[in-house]
Formats: structure tokens, C-alpha cells, sequence
């Protein structure tokens, strides 16, 4: 079973059932670098607070979140 | 007729399962270890493998905050593997040069040494010193609030992509020898000054034992899965 990813926004993570996704908890949600979107996986169903949002596959997000300009990683990371 | 228990009979090492992070969010982490941890001489080990990526993946790093923190990285822009001490602001790295390492579909061992008494920083790959002897290291400041395995403890990104075993946490500098153990992970039971040892051997669930002997239990984190390719 393959895993989708969706990007929400911060404040919709409080909103969300963590028995339905991947992710552990709104604290360990990864969070972009101005911190106002969000990135939570699921298996399988897709729970319905996701059901309006963009489903991303692996590569689909790794190319997101991989590119500079996107804003969720900074090259120097020191 | 009677019954005799060899009770002295070992436990055989093994070495089931690895963890498959997925270079997104996945990482693990053990709180409890912050205490443990000696900022003025350790040694940190793991057994790597690398799926390819286009950006900056962390093995482990620890911190107190961005001045003071020790890390083994993949730095996707230079292709090197870095060993960094940070302490008190002053930067010491080795970077060493794995130009094929993603992808290659083998396991890689990597260890990193900080000794402050001894004034000396290393770094190991698969089994070798790389990068020479650094000094003139750092003052330490504060005390240790975060420590990652797979993702960078400051702030949410450098997620790794590919696999992770058999990490080690030592108190003191252990000998590359027996960390690489001739390209083989080993047993490290009984072993003075282990703070964390994750064996990754569990094969379901999110808990990860902490086969040390201190029980700085390791939690996987954001969906983190156990895999049975091991090195």
C-alpha cells in the first residue's frame, strides 16, 4: 500500500484525527520554513478532513519539498 | 532424573530488520537520551544506506541549540558525508567525499569521535578515519534538548532518505574496530559507557528498545517502518 501525502495549513492540523494518518501528532508534523503549511501522510482511506485536498505520491512530494524555492528547506542547515 | 539449564549460553546476535525512512517526514526520536548524552567526549555510530535525493540528509544530530550541536549529514550540493562538532558557535567538520553513495545499494558504516580533553574530532567510514584529526574545538554551552535520528533536531527538515541501523551512542570514544566489527554490524551488549543502542530488531510498532541497557526508549516517527533489507 502506497503512502499520500497532503500539505495542509497550520491551523488545520488541530483539526485533524492522528488515529487516520501516518503522521504522529500536530508537534511532529513536518512544517514549512514560515511554519504556515504542513505535510501529513495516510494509507489507504483517505480520512474526510483530507478528502478536498491535493494527494501527492512519494516523488510528487519529494519534488516539492526538495526544491529550494518551495520554502521547506534552507541549504545551509548548520 | 534431573533437568540441567546451561545457563550460560549467549544470546545469538541478530539483525532482523533496519528502518526505511522516507526522506519526507519520517525520523525517530528518544527524549530520554538527552541526559546521557556527554557533549565533552562520545562516540556515535550507525549503519547507512542511501536512496538517492536532491537535498541535505541528516543521519543523527543533537543539539542545545544552533551554536552547540554534533551531527553526521549528507550534503546533497558537495556530495560529502559531514561530521560536525559545534560548540560555543565555533564550527569543526570533516567533510568526506561519497560522490556514489546514493544509490550504490550497499550499507555504509559512518562513526564520528569528539574528545574536548584530548582536543580531537574524527570521522569513520566503513571502517577507515577519514578527514584527518581536527582540534581546536569549541566550549560546550547548555544542556542537550533534542536528539534525531534521520531528520536535522533544530529545526523540520533534512528528512533521510534510504535506511538506518544498529545506532550506537557511547559516552566515550570506542575504537573504530570494533564499531565496524569487519563490515559487519556487531553485538554490543555489555559494552562500558553505551547510553543508546537501537537495533531497530522489533519489525512493527513505533517503540524501539534501547538495547544499551538505559532505556532511552526510541519512538519512529510521522510513519517510519521497519525494513528486513539489514546490513
Amino acid at each position: 500500500m502506497s503512502r499520500i501525502y497532503v500539505i495542509v495549513n497550520v491551523n488545520e492540523l488541530s483539526s485533524l484525527d492522528y488515529n487516520e494518518l501516518l503522521t504522529t501528532s500536530e508537534n511532529t508534523a513536518r512544517k514549512n520554513l514560515a511554519e504556515d503549511k504542513a505535510l501529513v501522510s495516510y494509507e489507504g482511506t483517505t480520512p474526510s478532513t483530507l478528502s478536498n485536498k491535493t494527494k501527492y505520491n512519494n516523488t510528487e512530494i519529494q519534488t516539492i519539498v526538495d526544491d529550494i524555492n518551495n520554502g521547506w528547506y534552507e541549504e545551509d542547515e548548520e | 532424573m534431573s533437568i540441567i539449564i546451561n545457563s550460560s549460553k549467549s544470546v545469538q546476535f541478530q539483525n532482523p530488520f533496519s528502518i526505511d525512512l522516507d526522506g519526507i517526514n519520517d525520523n525517530a526520536t528518544a527524549d530520554g537520551i538527552f541526559n546521557d548524552i556527554n557533549v565533552n567526549t562520545g562516540t556515535f555510530s550507525a549503519w547507512i544506506k542511501k536512496d538517492s535525493t536532491s537535498s541535505n540528509d541528516v543521519i543523527f544530530k543533537f543539539d542545545v541549540d544552533t551554536s552547540n550541536q554534533v551531527t553526521i549529514a549528507y550534503v546533497n550540493s558537495t556530495t560529502v558525508l559531514r561530521y560536525q562538532y559545534k560548540a560555543g558557535g565555533t564550527t569543526k567538520k570533516i567533510d568526506h567525499s561519497v560522490s556514489s553513495i546514493e544509490n550504490d545499494g550497499n550499507w555504509h558504516h559512518v562513526a564520528i569521535t569528539w574528545d574536548t580533553s584530548a582536543d580531537e574530532l574524527k570521522a569513520y567510514f566503513d571502517g577507515s578515519q577519514v578527514g584527518g584529526t581536527i582540534s581546536s574545538l569549541g566550549t560546550w554551552s547548555g544542556t542537550v534538548n533534542a536528539f534525531k535520528i534521520g531528520m536535522n533536531s533544530i529545526s523540520s527538515n533534512g528528512f533521510w532518505t534510504g535506511h538506518i541501523d544498529q545506532f550506537s551512542a557511547f559516552t566515550s570514544i570506542v575504537s573504530i574496530t570494533t564499531l565496524y566489527n569487519g563490515g559487519t554490524p556487531g553485538n554490543l551488549t555489555g559494552m562500558s559507557n553505551l547510553i543508546g543502542w537501537y537495533q531497530f530488531n522489533e519489525g512493527s510498532g513505533t517503540s524501539v528498545i534501547d538495547s544499551s541497557g538505559t532505556a532511552n526508549t526510541a519512538t519512529l516517527i510521522n510513519g517510519a517502518a521497519f525494513s528486513t533489507d539489514t546490513p
